[in-house]
């Protein structure tokens, strides 16, 4: 495989991981904003709501911001 | 160990030229935890100030609008950056470009919710929102600028794939950094109750 081409395979990759996070964060999104306009429950709400919260920073720190980067190094991506 | 390393990365301009983007990385992380700090006290002050109680006359569809902007910003400012990464300057140039528009429209959707909200800043909870949206919208004012600038720069190859990316990628994990905040900001403003 030519280096271009590595490249590209490469590049084509990385887009398919963002994509894949992206739509994860727009369906937590769109949970978010039913069950705040479908729940009364003040405690339900607010446990749903942190879960949902969490799990989408966890997804934008590990995937978009590469924390792991932090102790394994850009050079060995 | 360290020493060894050390006088490798000297010998070698490209290694000496990771361990700056290594060091420059922790510094940056360093900065976004302080920085996070701030935000969490903001958060802190909401529910201090006014419980979980929203005020009702807030408008969501601008509220979801506008998120959903902020995460497709990060979409594109991921894109931007894994294409620079890849050496597809064209593609990174014009995905910078879709951020930094999605970017003003964020910001112009948080204005004109300032411009037509029905609750004052002196009742506890427009202090809260206008306080927390205020400081937030400053730092995508910041991000916006910061893109602005990697995107002038980047037209004359200056961010040419391996440790030169580090500006793209660095602007990048702010602009990710200020899409975390409204992750937290946009449940505790627009959505509990």
């Amino acid at each position: 495989m030519s280096k271009q081409s590595h490249a590209a395979a490469g590049e084509s990759a990385d887009q398919r991981t963002g994509f894949t996070v992206f739509l994860i964060l727009a369906v937590l999104t769109i949970a978010e904003y039913i069950v705040a306009v479908g729940l009364d429950s003040k405690v339900a709400l607010v446990v749903m709501l942190s879960v949902a919260a969490i799990a989408k920073c966890w997804a934008i720190v590990v995937y978009f911001m590469h924390v792991s980067r932090l102790w394994r190094g850009e050079e060995a991506h | 160990m360290a020493v060894a390393t050390h006088d490798n990365a000297h010998a070698d301009p490209t290694a000496h030229a990771w361990e700056r983007v290594r060091i420059n990385r922790l510094g940056l992380w360093l900065f976004l935890f302080s920085d996070a700090g701030l935000f969490a006290l903001f958060a802190a002050s909401r529910f201090y100030l006014s419980g979980t109680a929203r005020d009702p006359h807030l408008n969501q569809a601008l509220g979801l609008a506008i998120t959903s902007l902020l995460l497709l910003s990060s979409l594109t400012a991921y894109r931007a950056e894994t294409a620079f990464v890849h050496g597809n300057t064209a593609r990174g140039r014009a995905m910078l470009l879709a951020t930094i528009v999605m970017g003003l429209m964020f910001a112009g959707g948080v204005a004109f919710e300032w411009a037509t909200a029905e609750f004052p800043v002196a009742e506890l909870y427009g202090t809260a929102f206008y306080s927390m949206t205020g400081m937030h919208a400053f730092h995508v004012i910041t991000g916006i600028l910061f893109l602005a600038v990697v995107w002038a720069r980047s037209g004359d190859g200056h961010f040419s794939g391996g440790p030169k990316v580090w500006p793209i990628t660095a602007t990048v994990m702010y602009w990710h950094f200020v899409d975390v905040v409204w992750v937290f900001f946009y449940p505790t403003l627009y959505l509990l109750k």
